[in-house]
This record gives structure tokens, sequence and C-alpha cells, in this order.
């Protein structure tokens, strides 16, 4: 499964490019940025606005190739299985630290060499702006009283928001009737069309319709204000510690060099740092923030415990 | 006895079967409410219905003889040699490769080597461009 | 008005059309070729339109948005292989035009029905698109429920005359849609182990399969017959006035139903032509042609499943809500330019509104203009050697079917439906129906489902919803239909159509 150089010399011929093999030097050609879901979506957007400013410091393309499927464990076992030269990494959504409790692939964070985490999203819980709830308290109040009779749209059982919908009755005691559906836009529209009660999803997924008053947002699930909805209460300061936030970083295979990694995360640092960043993440309602090498290594294996101590808990939670 | 619709019919009772049995191994939702086998067993049970009157139509019908294929040889040879082709692929050399695949093809339905070589390269160097310069989809 | 004149001078400049021009040509290459989606193009085009100005990108987004439909219908036309999944219904009678040497005229009435179905739904789109809105909404999981019941009851009329195979077929493509992770357990249906198939099957790959490999090698089986001869194959272009006339019915009843269709969130053009398409045929005073060349049928389903951009374009414009994955592109394209959909658009930003309704407009134009003018280069297409023809296909659809999601698995999937494609012909099992049921199938049994988890397992509780009731209406004059049919016309007995074979 060794790549040809033919690629590059049919690549020269044609665009008079000199492309000398030149490992001294790294890069010296393109970076495969294997993205786990298909275009159009937020991993994309973030992998492409990330490729493009992040291209520029390392003077070599950074180029986006799709690979979705099975919640991303196809594009993670795919990225593991190749050559650790650095010229293939991939884009590590929460969901690196999920699939194997899920048993759709076994691979983890501690399989991959982490490179860094760019931004992280929280989970907003949504009903529609004509329910009688007007704030979490009541909310919670109303799925206690008669519980099983709110009905709560997610984006797919498995699914990161699913996740957060059971550790929010698990933490409140509440009982809803879960609706699933496959990817949050279609559980945000059943919501809209009063389908059904209440949704989970990112901020970023909900905050147009939230600010177009057709969704009104309870709570984040997050400790701090999300930046673009300030005015919606967190669920620590109400009194519920609950919350697993998406986020978005990158990696590549096991056993790349030390250098390699570091160069990598330099670029992606870089690009972190500049006005577009910000202006992207506060666009699409992400929060930036950045975790080096370290860091993001201890944060992801952390979030892997956590999901391994818990998705077995909260699946027989749902199935009694 | 027709055997087209006989052998279809048997094969997609057959089946209909299978989806039944196996639909009944997949998990029970609570509360009364149609589980992960409830669609694979409605289906599996139409269609094994179906089959069954298809398979009774063949039994009962004329016979129209053998089913007819046609060129028999050629579709055989291109299904093989599409299946070597894909039994390859990844394996490096993509245009080298294609290229050979589509003038051995070509040559095998009636088409003259050197022709059927220059336009079988053109083709592979094309897709090539198209989708792995042009569209970032690796292949190799 | 001021509004519409201030969104229309926003587009008046020649960088915005000149983008919308290089859209559109892109688009009509990627809507030809069958592995190359208007996803990916709309996709690969995105960071560009970062350095040029809103109205600059969003007209190039606009111009493959609108460009690739028709011309999905020219290969689904000259060689019976669909562009995209939403021209499947138009290759039933355009390629039996083709046959009978009139690629010509299918090309052109495939131009001037598809910006005819583009232009009636971008006049929904600018006058009504909160009534169709508020519409869309209402169609929670029962309405679904309802829509795919309907679709699955066209099986019997889209099997062309072979009626029990055609629903057959139709249930074995409702089983291969089974397969991959349980849409409301999560539980994993026949995947055999494989992460591939968690997801399912590719309806793509299978579709390139069924229709593209498979007909390669039925025309690899009998050779003779399929040549078509070039000098009589391409025709007059422009269909007459009376024809034109005949047709009118049908067009605008497509486009309406295509509005409709591609308005409702994950419901879109494939499935919308098929509705049109067999509705034409039932309210035709002809419909025994449908399948066989039948003008108006070809006009109905190109009509019908390019009036679903419009329809889409409204839901996602009005609500936000991405109707499938290129509008999901757009919406993220204008979010990136601080643009945000929904009613405060309406609300606040009427010109941009009326911006985009002009784009989409000049784009419609221009495909037809480019759909007549091409007609007779392209239908030069049937005089290539057949076997040069087949090689290319075979290569196109196989790196289309893998460059979809980069995954070998979908290769063989396209293979394996190569092959059954090619059986299902010889034995003349129609593949109308078999897409049929790949395409409802996961809508059908997810939204019957969670119409259940709402009425708590009550079936009959569903039953008080007013849209659901019409569709089963619908339903139940759609499986009766046939028996009407046939007591009016035993006298004239005719084994009809094949679409496929």
């Amino acid at each position: 499964m060794t790549a040809p150089p033919l690629r590059w010399i049919l690549a020269g011929c044609l665009f008079a490019v000199g492309c000398s093999g030149n490992e001294e030097s790294y890069p010296s050609k393109e970076i495969k940025l294997i993205v786990q879901a298909s275009p159009g979506g937020a991993s994309d957007m973030v992998s492409r606005v990330m490729a493009s400013l992040a291209e520029g410091h390392l003077n070599v393309p950074i180029v986006c190739e799709y690979k979705p499927g099975a919640s991303g464990a196809l594009a993670f076992s795919f990225v593991a299985r190749r050559p650790s030269d650095g010229y293939t990494i991939g884009h590590a959504p929460v969901e690196i630290a999920i699939v194997r409790s899920l048993g759709y692939a076994d691979i983890g964070p501690s399989d991959v060499s982490l490179i860094c985490l760019v931004s992280k999203t929280a989970p907003a819980l949504v009903v529609h702006p004509d329910s009688p709830w007007q704030s979490f308290d009541d909310f919670i109040a109303a799925a206690k009283a008669e519980p099983g009779n709110i009905v709560m749209a997610n984006s797919g059982i498995g699914s990161i928001w699913h996740f957060n919908i059971l550790l929010l009755e698990q933490g409140t005691g509440a009982r809803f009737t879960h609706l699933p559906y496959g990817g949050s836009a279609p559980a945000l529209v059943s919501v809209i069309g009063r389908h059904s009660d209440a949704a989970v999803a990112a901020v970023g997924e909900v905050i147009s319709h939230v600010r177009a008053g057709s969704l009104r947002a309870l709570a984040v699930f997050d400790a701090g204000r999300a930046g673009v909805m300030a005015e919606v209460p967190t669920t620590h300061e109400l009194g519920y510690p609950i919350g697993a936030p998406a986020w978005s970083g990158f990696y590549g295979p096991a056993g790349m060099s030390a250098e390699r990694v570091a160069m990598l995360a330099d670029a992606f640092k870089t690009a972190f740092e500049t006005t577009e960043w910000a202006e992207f993440c506060r666009e699409l309602g992400m929060e930036a923030h950045y975790l080096g090498k370290e860091d993001f290594a201890a944060f992801a294996l952390e979030q892997q415990r956590f999901f391994e101590s818990r998705i077995p808990q909260l699946v027989r939670l749902e199935n009694p | 006895m027709r055997h087209a619709d006989t052998i279809c019919g048997a094969l997609l009772a057959a089946l209909g079967c299978a989806l039944i049995v196996s639909g009944a191994a997949f998990p029970a939702a609570a509360g009364g409410l149609p589980g992960a086998g409830f669609f694979p067993q409605a289906i599996g049970t139409l269609m094994a219905v179906l089959a069954s009157a298809l398979l009774l139509r063949g039994l009962r019908g004329r016979s129209e003889g053998p089913f007819s294929i046609g060129n028999m040889r050629e579709v055989a040879v291109t299904a093989a040699l599409l299946m070597a082709y894909l039994l390859l692929w990844g394996s490096g050399w993509f245009v080298v490769r294609t290229a050979v695949f589509l003038a051995i093809m070509l040559s095998l339905l009636g088409q003259r080597w050197i022709p059927a070589f220059g336009y079988a390269s053109a083709l592979a160097v094309l897709v090539y461009l198209a989708f792995d310069v042009g569209l970032n989809v690796t292949l190799e | 008005m001021a509004e519409i004149l201030a969104g229309l001078s926003a587009v008046l400049a020649w960088p915005v059309l000149g983008f919308l021009a290089i859209g559109v040509c892109l688009g009509a290459v990627f809507g030809a070729l069958p592995g190359l989606t208007a996803t990916m193009g709309v996709a690969l085009l995105t960071p560009l339109t970062f350095w040029v100005s809103p109205e600059q990108g969003l007209a190039m987004l606009l111009g493959i948005y609108c460009g690739t439909i028709p011309s999905g219908g020219i290969p689904a036309i000259l060689i019976n292989v669909p562009g995209t999944p939403a021209s499947i219904a138009a290759s039933w009678d355009g390629y039996a035009l083709t046959r009978k040497g009139q690629a010509g005229l299918a090309l052109g009435i495939n131009a001037l029905a598809s910006t005819t179905g583009q232009l009636t739904s971008i006049a929904f789109l600018a006058f009504l698109a909160f009534p169709i809105a508020s519409f869309a909404l209402r169609f929670g999981p029962a309405e679904y429920f309802g829509l795919t019941l309907l679709g699955v009851s066209l099986m019997a009329g889209v099997s062309g005359g072979h009626v029990l195979k055609g629903v057959l077929a139709g249930t074995l493509g409702l089983a291969l849609a089974l397969v991959g992770l349980d849409p409301m357990t999560a539980y994993p249906r026949y995947t055999f182990g494989m992460s591939e198939f968690l997801d399912g099957i590719s309806f793509v790959p299978v579709m390139i399969g069924l229709f593209g490999l498979g007909e390669v090698l039925v025309q690899i089986s009998d050779r003779q017959s399929a040549q078509v001869s070039a000098a009589a194959a391409i025709g007059r272009v422009l269909p007459r006035i009376a024809d034109a006339k005949r047709m009118a019915r049908a067009t605008f009843s497509g486009a309406a139903v295509g509005t409709m269709v591609g308005a409702i969130p994950a419901a879109g053009g494939d499935i919308g032509a098929v509705i049109a398409w067999e509705q034409a045929r039932r309210t035709s005073s002809d419909g025994d042609s449908f399948g066989k060349g039948s003008l108006s049928g070809l006009a109905a389903s190109c009509s019908a499943c390019n009036a679903a951009i419009g329809g889409g374009m409204t839901t996602m414009l009005t609500l936000g809500i991405p109707g499938d994955a290129v509008s999901a592109i757009l919406i993220g394209a204008l979010l990136i330019h601080g643009i945000q959909p929904g009613p405060l658009l309406f609300a606040n930003n009427q010109a941009f509104v009326f911006s985009i309704v002009f784009l989409m407009i000049f784009a419609s134009l221009l495909i037809m203009v480019i759909g007549i003018l091409g007609a007779k280069p392209l239908a030069k297409v049937l005089s290539i050697p057949a076997p040069w023809l087949w090689a290319g296909i075979i290569v196109f659809g196989t790196v289309g079917a893998y460059a979809l999601n980069n995954a070998v698995t979908d290769v063989w999937a396209m293979y394996a439906a190569g092959v059954a494609g090619f059986l299902f012909r010889k034995t003349q099992i129609p593949l109308g129906p078999l897409v049929l049921g790949l395409i409802l199938g996961p809508l059908m049994e997810s939204n019957l489902r969670r119409a259940l988890i709402l009425s708590r397992g009550d079936w009959w509780a569903m039953l008080t919803r007013p849209i659901l009731l019409v569709f089963l209406a619908a339903t139940l004059l759609s499986l009766l239909w046939p028996l009407v049919r046939a007591r009016r016309g035993r006298a004239k007995r005719s084994q009809d159509t094949i679409p496929d074979a």
C-alpha cells in the first residue's frame, strides 16, 4: 500500500511544479486532512478554515478529504493505519473518545498522536417560544411532575447531544420521552414545528433560531456562559454541574515524531491566533479554545474515561 | 415452468423468511412500541408472500426456454476484468493500472489494440486529473 | 418594490454574473457525470467564495445548484444513466425517446421543462415563501410517514406492467435499506460486524451500479440492438407548438408537486419526480405511452425534479432549515458571510432575498440556453463507438462511487448493484420500484416509529392528523386505480410500459 511517486511525477509534468522528495525539511508536499464527516457540516467548516489559515505557515497545501461513517470511526481507523510521516492527519471530534464505548471501532485518543485542540461547543436546551416553560427550573419541574410527558428530540442515539440529555435526566431526576432523529437539524425542526417539546443541540446550531425567535434557549450545559448567548444561564449556575461539550482538534497516526507534531501544532496555533479564526468561531457560535499536545492528550483521555464510565450506566438508564 | 420467475421467486422467498427469522432476534422496544425487528419482519413477510406468488406463477407458466444472456462470453469477461480491477484498488499506479484495464477490456470487446490503448490512457489521465488533482480524491 | 429593484441592481454587475455563469457551467459538468454530485461541487467551491463578495460567492454556488439538476437529465436521456438521483424518472421516457431516434427532442424538452420547473418554483419562493414554509413545518413524523406510504404505493405504477415483479423489487429495496444502525435504537442490523455498513448502503453508488454498469452490461450482452444510428438519433431539438401545448399541463403540475415535495426537509427532487411522473401518467389521456417515450412524462419528471430546488431554497431561507446536503452547505456559506437564513432575513434584508431570486432566475435561463444549444453537440455522444462509451461509463462510475465517501466498500456496492441491475433487466424486473424502496425505506421506518413514540404506541391516534389522512386517501386511490383502469380498458388490453428495460 505504499504510494508511488507517479502522482507527483504526473502533477509535476503537467503543472511544471518541482517536487523533490526532500525528506530533510518537513513538510515538503501537501498534507491530507481526513475529515470524519460529509462536506458542509461543522467538522468540515472547522477543518477547512483551519487548513486554509495554517497552510500559509507550513508553505504546503493542507487538503481536506472526507471519510464519513460510523460516527467517524471509519476515518479514525483509516488515519491510524496511514504512515506516521505527518502527511496524513485527521480532524478529531469528541466522537474519537466515544466510538470505542459504542463498539463502532476499537480506537481511541491513546491510539493516535494528538496534535492540538482548537474549539469547543457547549450544548443548549431549547424549547418552542410559545411553550409554557420560561426557565430551566420551570422545565425541570414540569418534567418531574409528569415523568415522560415532555418529548425530547435528540440528534440520534449515541450522539454527543443525546448523552447530554441522558446526563440531564440523571443530574436532575427528570424523565423525558426520547424522540431520536438523524442529526441536530431535523431534531430542531421538530421543535420549531411543535412536533416535540424540547431538544438539546450545539449552541452554534440553535443560535440562529434563537435570534430569529423560533426557539427559546433555557440553559447552556457548561460552566461559563456562551459568548454568543450570554443572556442564557448555565446549568452550573443553576446548580446542576452537568454538560459534555463537543470539541474539535487534530491528530495523526500513532508514532509521529515529536518535531512534526510540534510543527503542525505551531501552525495550527498561529492559525488559531488570527482574527479570522476568532470571527469564524463567533459566527458559528463556537468557543475558540486552544490546548497544546500534552494538555489535549490529558483532556482527551479524561473524556474517554468519562464516556467509558458513563455510557454503560446511561444506556441502562434509558432501557430499564 | 418459467425459469427466471421460479428462481427469483425462490430466492426472494428465502430472503423474506431470513428477514422474518433474523428480525425476531433484534431487541424489542419498551412500552409496546415496535422495536428494531419490526420493519425487517414486516418487509420479510410481504416479500415472502409476493415471492411465493411469483414462484407459483413461474412453476405454472409456460416454458420460455432457458433465459438468454446474449453475448455471454463478453459479459462474463467484462465482469471478471472489473472484479480484478476492483481487487487491485488502492495498490498504487492508478493511471497505469486503469489504462491497462480499460485497454484490455476494449480489445476483448473487439477494438483494435493501438487506438484502444491510446483512448484508455487518455481516459485514465482525464479521470486522474478530474478527481485527484481537481477534487482532492486520492487515487492510488 | 424598492427591495425588488435593490435586489436586482445588486446582482446586475459583471463580476456577479460572471461567477454565476462559471457556477452554472461547473454545475452542468458535475451533473452530467454520474460520479460527481452537486454537493461535491458546492463543497469544493465554497472556500473560493471566502475571497469574493457575498453576492459573487452566492452567485457561483447558486449557479452550481441550478446547473446540476438539468444536466443530470442529459446522460439519463442519452445513455440511460442518471447523472443525479433526481434524474432517475427522466430516464424512463428520455432514453426511450433516444432509442426512437429523438434524442435531440428529449434533450430540448429536458432543457425547457427543467427551466420551467425552476422558474415556477422560484415564483413560489418569491411570492408564497411563508405559506409554503408553514406547510413544510406541519410535517411531523406522521405526515412524513403518509408521504412515504404514498411513495411506496407508486411502486406498482412504476413497474411498467410487471406489477408483481415490480412490487417484489420494491420490497427488496426496502430490505436493503434496513442495513445499518436502526434509526431509533442505534442497534446494528445486517452489518455483519463491519463498521463500513453502520451507516447503511450508500445510495448513489448503488444507483451508479444499477443504471450505469447494469446498462453497460446489458448493452454488451445484446450488442446489435444497442446501436442507435447517429444520423437518425438527434432529430429536432425544440418541440412543435402543438406538442408544447400538450406538455404544458404535465410540466406545470410537475412543477407544483416538485416545489411542495422539495420544500419538505429530507424529501427532494428524486421523490418529487417519481410522484409527478406517476401523477401525470394517471391523469393523462395517453397514460399507456408513459415509459415508452412520452413527451409529457419526460416533461413532468424534469420539471418536478428542478422545482424541488426552489422548494428546498424556500425552506432554507424562511426557516433556516437545510432541505438537502447542498442547502446545508449554502447555509454554512451564508453564515460565514454574516447572513442568517430565517424569518428575520425576510423582514430585515428583503433585498438580499430578491437578489437570490434574480440569481436563480438568471441561472435557470442560462442553463436552458446551454441545454438547447448543447443538445446537438451532446447527442454526438451517441456516435462514439459503443465500447468506448462503455469504458468511459465504467471508469467514471467506479471512481465516482469511490469519490463520494473515499470508501472502497462503496465501489463494491456499485459493482454488486451493476451485476444485479444486469440480471434484473434480463429477467424484466423493473428497477424503478427498487430505487423507490431504497430511498423511502429509512424515511418510512423512522417516521412511523417516531409517530408511534409521539402517540404513545396508539396506532389510531395518528389518524387524527389531516395531512396524513390526505396521504392515506391518495395512497388508497393509487392502489385502487389500476383496478378501475382495468375495468375501463378491458377491451384494449395492453402490456404497457417497462420504464427501464
